[in-house]
This record gives C-alpha cells, sequence and structure tokens, in this order.
C-alpha cells in the first residue's frame, strides 16, 4: 500500500499539508484505452481503422466527427476483448477529423484522449455531387456508369463517403447494400448486344478489406440479394438470335438455377415487342415484395410489369401494353418503356415511366383479384424534367418516402409519400447512374450509428 | 436570577449545524476555543463548558461559577467530479450508442457559516465537590450545503439544511482530586431539517432510472422538524498521580432523530411533465413524511500527563481515542406512509425512499496540548488528529464528507482578570476519495421503475445493469476541508 497525502487546498496552505496530512488518498484514474492508432483502409481514402489495447476485457466504440463536437459513432463492439479494431465509415474526403476511443467493461467507462487524422483524397475521375433540400438523413449506394465504371456511397450533403472502381472494363449498373450490412453489392456486366459470359455480381467490404466476385453469365440490369444468402438475378436468354430473359437463382458458392424464362411465357412471334437488332423483351428490372418469394419483371421492350410466382411458372398478372391480364382504370395513364419497378404491401406498384420526354415517378393501386385494374394513385415529373433511358431506379423508404435514381440525368431525388419533393443530389458534368440503394446506416445490421448532422468541413469538391 | 436570565437567553438561541462535539459523520472539527485548540484532545483535561459533550466529570474540575459564550465561523469546501460514463439509459435516443459523458467539478456554493455557537453556565450552587451546567450548543457540523441542481452530483443530493441545537443539564462530583464522575441529559431540537435530490421519476421507465438524465426528472425535497430527542452522555475521570489524569466518557442512547416533514416534487422540465405532479394518499391529496437519520454512540478515552511545578501546571500532553458508532446508519429513511406521486395521471408508488449510507464506526485518535506561556496571562495551544473514514468508498457521498480525516489546530487564550479571550484555528483535511463505478453502490432513487430485486429481469430492467438497481450515481473523486475558528469568552467568578 502506497500511503500519500493529498489534499486539494489553498496554496497558502501548501506547505502544512505534507506535516499534517498522512493518510491513504488516490485519484480515480480513467481506464483510458491504450496505443490508440488510426489509419486509412487500404485503397479507401475515406474510410479509416482504428486500433486500439485495453488492459482488461472491454467492448468499444469510436466517437468521430469533423468538429470537437464529434456527432457521430461507430457501432458498440459485440465481444469484450483487449485487442480491439473497428472500421470508421461515413468520411469525406481529404477532411479533418477528431476521434476518440470509449471503452466500457461493464462497470466503467473510459476514453481515449481526442486525436485527429486526416481522411485522402478521392480517386480522380469521379464526379462531385451538390446537393439540394435538408430532410434527408439516409445514405445512397449508387453506380457510376461510364469510364471510371464505379460504385460510390453518397451522403445526404452528396460528399462520396466510400467508392469502388471496377477495372473489368465493363459496365456497373446495380448497387446494393448487402443485408448483413458490411458490404457493397454490384453487378459487373455487359446489356448491350454483346452480353458477357465473364459478367458477375461482385461483393465489397465496406471496411476495404477486398472484393469478392460471384461469376453470374449473361447479366443482365438488376439482381436481388436473397435471404439464404443467395442471389435472383436478370441474366439474357438468347434463343437463334433473339434476346430473351431469364431469372437466375445464384448461390453462394456460384451454381446456377433458372427459376423463370420469358420464353416460357412469351413467343416472340406473337408477342414482338418493340425492340431493335434481336432485342426482344429486355427485362431490366427485378423486384421482391413480402414473403411469397413471388418476383416482380419489368419488361421495357414489352412496357409491362409481370408477377412471376416462387419457382417460375407463368406469370400470375402482367400489367401493360403487352400480354397484359390487368387493366388500366379509368384516368389512369399506362406506362411505357418503364424502368425501376417497386411492389410494395398488398396493392401498390411503384413505376418509373419513360414515357415520352419526361420520365416521371407514378405510383398504381393494384385490384388483381376484383376488378383487375391499375388505378392510378400520384405521379412525379423531376423538375427541370428528365428523361432517364434504360435505368432509373426506385427505392420506398419505411416513411414511404421514396428515393429515384434519374440514370442519365445524373440526379438522385426523394420525394415524401405524396410526392413533394425532400432532398435531391445533381451530378456534375455527364455522370450517369444506375440502379441505387439507401440506407440508414453504413454499419451492420443490428447497429446504427447515430444519426449524424451534415458535417462542416474544409473539404473541396474534387 | 443570573442563571435564570441565562436560562431565557438560551431559549432564544437558534443554531445551526449537526449533533456532538467533535468527530466524522455527521460532525466536522471540534467545538468550543479551547478543546479545538487542543485538536480535540480534551477528554481528561475537559475544564470548561464543553465538557457537557466531551466529559461531564470534567466540569468538576472548575470549582467555580463561569459563564462561557462562543462561537465558530468556518468555511467548509466540498467537492465532486462525477466519473464518466456511459449513458445508457438515453442510448434509445443516439442510435442504440451510449454516449460517453464527463461531468463538470461541483462545489459547495454554501462554504461559509458563520453561526455556529456555543453558550452556557457552569456553577457549583456552594457544595463543595459538585458542579451544575447548563448549556446549549449547536453541534459541531456543517449545516449547510448546497449544489448545482443540474450538476453532476444530483442523483445524490442537491442541498441539505440542518439547524440543529443540543440543551444540556449536566451535573459532576469529584473526590478530591483523586477522581470525579459525571453526566449530562442532552435534549436534541431540529428547527429544521432539509434534504433535497434528483429523482428519476419516470413511470415510463422501466429500466431502473436514467443516471444521467430524464426527461422526467424531479427535485424531490424534504423539509420538516423534531422538538426533542433524548441523549445522554456519562463520565469519568482519574488522577492516579499529580501528573497523570485519565478520562472516560460514553453517550450511550441509541437515539434516532425522527422529524415530521413535506415533501414536495418538482419536475426540472415543467414541459415534459405537463400538469405538474400531485400527492396523494388514497384520494387526499397529502405530502406528510417522516424523515429518519440515526445518531451514533460515542466513547472517549483520555490520557493527559501535566507537567507541574509545584501545584502549578506549566503544560500539559493529552492523548484520546475516540469511538463513535457510525455503523448505526445504515441509510436515511423516507417513509411516505402510503403516498402515491400521479405523474400525467400515472400513479407512481413514493413508496419508502431508501439513501444508503452503510457507514462504519469509525476511530479518531488526537493529540493536543496547552503550554502557559506566562502563567495566568497567556496560555498557547496546539494539536492534532486523525478520524478513520465513516464511509466505505462504495458508498461515498456528497451530502456528507465520508473519508479518512486529518487535522490540526493551534490556538490560545488570553486572560484578563476573571476574563479569558479563547482563540482557536483548525484546519481539517479529507484524504481525497475516489470510487469507480464498478465499486460504486449509490444508485439513481427511481421509484417508478418497473426493475425489482433481484434487477435481473432483461425486459424490466436496463441490460446495462442486470443484477443492481440501476445506474451508479457515486463514482468519482472526493474532496473536503475545512477551515474553522472559534472564540469564546469565559468570564469566572
Amino acid at each position: 500500500m502506497v500511503f500519500s497525502a493529498r489534499f486539494r487546498q489553498p496554496a497558502a496552505l501548501g506547505w502544512l499539508l505534507p506535516v499534517f496530512a498522512l493518510a491513504c488518498g488516490s485519484e480515480l484514474e480513467p481506464k483510458r484505452p491504450s496505443n490508440v492508432k488510426a489509419a486509412l483502409a487500404p485503397e479507401l481514402a475515406t474510410v479509416m481503422q482504428v486500433t486500439w489495447h485495453t488492459d482488461e476485457p472491454t467492448i468499444g466504440y469510436v466517437e468521430y466527427g469533423p468538429t470537437a463536437a464529434m456527432e457521430w459513432s461507430s457501432p458498440m463492439e459485440d465481444t469484450p476483448a483487449t485487442e480491439h479494431s473497428v472500421t470508421l465509415l461515413g468520411l469525406h474526403a481529404d477532411t479533418a477529423y477528431s476521434f476518440r476511443v470509449v471503452t466500457w467493461d461493464g462497470d466503467d467507462a473510459g476514453a481515449s484522449e481526442i486525436a485527429s487524422f486526416r481522411s485522402g483524397a478521392l480517386p480522380s475521375g469521379l464526379p462531385a455531387f451538390t446537393a439540394t433540400g435538408g430532410d434527408f438523413d439516409d445514405f445512397v449506394a449508387v453506380p457510376l456508369r461510364g469510364d471510371p465504371a464505379a460504385v460510390v456511397v453518397l451522403d445526404p450533403s452528396g460528399a462520396i463517403v466510400w467508392y469502388h472502381l471496377d477495372e473489368s472494363g465493363l459496365d456497373v449498373l446495380r448497387a446494393r447494400i448487402s443485408d448483413d450490412g458490411r458490404s457493397v453489392l454490384y453487378n459487373r456486366t455487359d446489356v448491350s448486344a454483346d452480353s458477357t459470359e465473364d459478367s458477375a455480381i461482385v461483393r465489397v467490404a465496406l471496411d476495404g478489406s477486398g472484393e469478392t466476385p460471384l461469376p453470374v453469365p449473361f447479366l443482365a440490369h438488376d439482381f436481388l440479394e436473397l435471404d439464404d444468402g443467395a442471389f435472383a438475378a436478370l441474366v439474357v436468354d438468347e434463343r437463334d438470335g433473339v434476346r430473351g430473359d431469364a431469372i437466375v437463382e445464384v448461390t453462394p458458392g456460384g451454381d446456377l438455377t433458372t427459376v423463370w424464362s420469358t420464353w416460357d411465357a412469351f413467343d416472340p412471334a406473337d408477342e414482338p415487342g418493340d425492340g431493335e437488332n434481336g432485342a426482344w423483351t429486355y427485362a431490366n428490372s427485378l423486384a421482391q415484395s413480402g414473403s411469397d418469394g413471388a418476383y416482380y419483371v419489368g419488361l421495357q421492350n414489352f412496357s409491362s410489369v409481370l408477377k412471376i410466382p416462387a419457382g417460375g411458372g407463368d406469370p400470375e398478372w402482367v400489367l401493360g401494353s403487352t400480354a397484359a391480364t390487368l387493366d388500366f382504370a379509368d384516368g389512369a395513364t399506362p406506362f411505357t418503356r418503364q424502368s425501376g419497378i417497386v411492389r410494395f404491401g398488398a396493392s401498390d406498384l411503384f413505376v418509373l415511366d419513360n414515357d415520352g420526354e419526361a420520365s416521371r415517378l407514378v405510383q398504381y393501386s393494384l385490384d388483381v383479384d376484383g376488378e383487375q385494374q391499375a388505378i392510378e394513385l400520384r405521379s412525379y415529373v423531376a423538375t427541370p424534367s428528365v428523361q432517364v433511358g434504360d435505368i432509373g431506379g426506385l427505392v420506398r423508404l419505411d416513411s414511404g418516402a421514396v428515393v429515384i435514381s434519374w440514370g442519365d440525368a445524373g440526379r438522385i431525388e426523394a420525394v415524401d409519400k405524396a410526392f413533394a419533393p425532400l432532398w435531391g443530389l445533381r451530378a456534375d458534368g455527364e455522370a450517369r447512374l444506375g440502379y441505387h440503394d439507401v440506407a440508414g446506416s453504413l454499419y451492420p445490421t443490428g447497429s446504427q450509428v447515430r444519426t449524424p448532422a451534415a458535417p462542416e468541413t474544409d473539404e473541396e469538391s474534387p | 436570577m443570573r442563571a435564570l436570565r441565562f436560562v431565557s437567553t438560551l431559549s432564544l438561541v437558534t443554531a445551526t449545524a449537526l449533533p456532538a462535539f467533535a468527530g466524522g459523520g455527521y460532525f466536522s472539527g471540534t467545538k468550543g476555543a479551547r478543546a479545538a485548540g487542543r485538536g480535540g484532545a480534551f477528554t481528561a483535561k475537559a475544564d470548561d463548558l464543553s465538557a457537557v459533550a466531551f466529559n461531564p466529570a470534567g466540569l468538576a474540575h472548575i470549582g467555580t461559577t463561569l459563564i462561557q459564550v462562543g462561537n465558530r465561523f468556518s468555511y467548509n469546501s466540498h467537492s465532486y467530479t462525477r466519473a464518466p460514463t456511459l449513458d445508457w439509459g438515453g442510448a434509445q435516443d443516439s442510435g442504440g450508442i451510449p454516449r460517453y459523458v464527463e461531468f463538470d467539478e461541483v462545489d459547495n456554493g454554501e462554504p461559509w457559516q458563520l453561526l455556529d455557537p456555543l453558550l452556557g453556565i457552569t456553577t457549583n450552587f456552594g457544595l463543595k465537590d459538585w458542579q451544575f451546567a447548563l448549556a446549549a450548543y449547536a453541534p459541531a457540523g456543517v449545516s449547510k450545503e448546497e449544489y448545482p441542481v443540474e450538476g453532476g452530483q444530483r442523483y445524490m443530493m442537491v442541498s441539505r439544511e440542518a439547524q440543529i441545537l443540543n440543551y444540556s443539564l449536566s451535573a459532576a462530583w469529584k473526590l478530591r482530586e483523586l477522581f470525579g464522575v459525571g453526566a449530562s441529559l442532552q435534549w436534541i431540537a431540529v428547527p429544521k431539517l432539509k434534504y433535497s435530490l434528483i429523482i428519476d421519476g419516470d413511470p415510463f421507465d422501466g429500466a431502473g432510472g436514467n443516471g444521467v438524465s430524464s426527461d422526467y426528472d424531479i427535485h424531490a425535497t424534504t423539509e420538516g422538524k423534531d422538538f426533542f430527542t433524548f441523549n445522554a452522555v456519562i463520565g469519568g475521570w482519574y488522577r492516579p498521580a499529580p501528573f497523570l489524569e485519565l478520562g472516560l466518557s460514553a453517550q450511550v442512547v441509541p437515539a434516532d432523530i425522527t422529524t415530521s416533514s413535506t415533501l414536495s416534487v418538482q419536475p426540472l422540465d415543467p414541459d415534459t411533465v405537463r400538469g405538474g405532479i400531485t400527492l396523494r394518499r388514497g384520494t387526499e391529496e397529502a405530502n406528510d413524511v417522516d424523515v429518519s437519520f440515526p445518531l451514533p454512540m460515542t466513547f472517549r478515552a483520555g490520557a493527559r500527563y501535566r507537567h507541574l511545578d509545584g501545584e502549578k501546571e506549566l503544560f500539559d500532553v493529552e492523548l484520546d481515542l475516540t469511538y463513535e458508532t457510525w455503523s448505526r446508519v445504515d441509510q436515511f429513511s423516507l417513509d411516505s406512509r402510503g403516498l402515491v406521486a400521479y405523474v400525467q395521471e400515472n400513479p407512481v408508488n413514493v413508496g419508502n425512499i431508501m439513501i444508503d449510507k452503510q457507514w462504519q464506526d469509525t476511530l479518531t485518535v488526537a493529540l493536543g496540548g496547552d503550554f502557559n506561556v506566562v502563567p495566568e496571562r497567556f496560555t498557547a495551544r496546539a494539536g492534532v488528529y486523525f478520524e478513520t473514514a465513516v464511509a466505505d468508498d462504495a458508498y461515498a457521498n456528497i451530502d456528507f464528507a465520508g473519508g479518512n480525516f486529518t487535522g490540526f489546530a493551534l490556538g490560545g487564550s488570553a486572560f484578563f482578570d476573571k476574563f479569558e479571550i479563547a482563540l482557536a484555528y483548525e484546519f481539517r483535511g479529507m484524504s481525497t476519495v475516489s470510487v469507480s463505478e464498478g465499486d460504486a453502490r449509490v444508485y439513481v432513487e427511481a421509484p417508478g421503475s418497473l426493475c425489482t430485486e433481484p434487477y435481473t429481469d432483461p425486459d424490466a430492467c436496463n441490460a446495462a445493469y442486470l443484477g443492481q438497481p440501476g445506474p451508479v450515481v457515486n463514482a468519482g473523486t472526493y474532496d473536503a476541508y475545512s477551515h474553522m475558528a472559534s472564540l469564546d469568552v469565559l468570564y469566572r467568578f
């Protein structure tokens, strides 16, 4: 035992204390983590790895932010340990951040001293985005089509907070945040007349630890991640020089099963569609809704949307201009050469309609059991209007808001459930976007980052 | 007649402090300038009115009529810095991540205590070898402490104030200069006892309360009085040789002070608890409660060396041991006798609010003495003491400084014919007390919590605090010290 004398006294009395103040005393020592280090993740200028050591097993997290308030935090670790590593996501490029490690040993809290790091610079060639409106807190993962082909994650301010350049020479059309929240998924493909066997669904870890391609020959525009870790994807099903489409399911090990083909349901002689140069059905959008396992497929050259039962078979219904089993109710405007689709709830169908010069978001209510018709509920045209081309994506949020990727126009926009504009991003230059995904957090499912305010940074647009 | 006038004067005395003459726990330092100047080493000497509490038998040394009037002025610093914590109770508002919360140091906002009186008379009524005394005094203590209502200590205490007055009637008898015995009967009056803290009154918080902040933080204040508690002190001294004197005394009545009080509860954020909070017993509005806190028993022993020149005492040195049974103080308790608080029409049983103390017995060692610098003109005195901690660190609390205390004192008396002017300065400092969250055992008071013993129901208790009533609120670092100056005027005739 160390005997010490310690009182906090006016200085004038300090000389007396050693004489009279013999007692046991100790200052409460915070359980500070030690050996705290921050380093950029491999090949990612906007992801930091923070490591630290604690003498006793603890769990912890990292507070960080561009100001001393450090408004963001990583998720709390799940398992007590003495050696720790945490990935910081959502960082702006070339920006100074403050951070500290916070620990918890089950009883006592500890924290490191506040330190700082600076994120790196973005690769050249990535566009900058300008945000309008502010009522939006989520992150958007979206492909950048063209050169360089890439997938980026944008924060509400329009900053690129994560990126991956695809150097395969193929196109990137669809991006998704994986269900486990740890990766970005995208399709590497070619949907021109020269579809490729080298296409793949690629998984890229958000922490920068690498990419894992899953070969899926002849991938078309869209794919889904299924509950069991498998994927469902649209692929080109070309027969006798006529390019139809199929839905395939791909196991994590790469085994492919064809679930359904347009050749099973239609005959090009009877339903030729409006494609050219051998492009028959041109499936460009794939969706699921609910737990019945059914697929919803958009066939752009048919201007139709189909519901395919789980396991395949004849469509349960078709809405559109070709082979329709449902009618458009009086007053409803049919869609033409649609791109993104979203099925929600018992009746709602959201379609990105590409009729005419202006693409529009339209919401229908389907009555498939009674009147067998689609009632148009509302629609939305961007200001200024845009024509998205092949790819324009839709994501419906739990709040009822819909996030739209106006693909070829290089714009992303969120509207509320009444289709009133909330927020938007506009890419500079000629950037073309693919199908996007939206996530409330970049951290794994089950953990959430504190809702970040748009940081005030000294970042300059690249 | 003089005695009667003195009695009437006593009835006018009001005072502020907490009970006894020296020691820890509720008490702080030594009462009486002559005793204080010796660092409290006064059990064997006990030759002024302070003897009514130190050792009533010592009154027999006086042998004349003595009127003593005095006051103690003190500056009482008490500070606390709560240990950083994670706000598990508020994690749902921050994305599931508990914020790391640091707290500023808080200090006693009422450090000055200007009124701490002692007033009394002792006489032998002409009876040889007898001595009688009547005294009134505010026991040595820190009467008032106040801290920020938003401070890190607020779930322990926001403020307290005690006005306590002891009336003592004493008698002593001696057999020549060989030995003496004495006793004091004490009437303890408490005109005011006030204590306030913040409780988490969230009727919807089933997780054991929030130790950082709650929308339903409620400022609970109890204020009351108790005009009669009985106590007694007995004592004796023995002089086996002219140069050696031994003293023993004890306060032997296991008394509790129970005040008839009122309880008020005010939400910190009136906008959150719209309509306020109503207290009812049955269907009637009510706010009467009982607050009780135990008093310790005290045992003193002293040995005094007298350095004599003939029959005159040139100087003395006394060593005292004081043992106080603070282990009687398990908790401060508030018995609401069935009060129910209605928060937005949701009933919350107030129940019995127990502020856990779990104090322990203490031992004080004091060494002091007088030196007659100029016989019958000027006496100097000094003393030192060490006092063991009354509270285990786990139960450290801002309401009473509970750690080990060390003190020293310097003093002196000047004599002018029948008058003696006694002055003393005493410093008393607590060794820094630090307690971690893992060791701390004082929890937020959350009367409406559904998390009940054994506090392991994951549906009712916060997962971060399973096995305990809720978040601890007393972890941190405590410091306390006092500067005390006593001035007594003694008139002998």
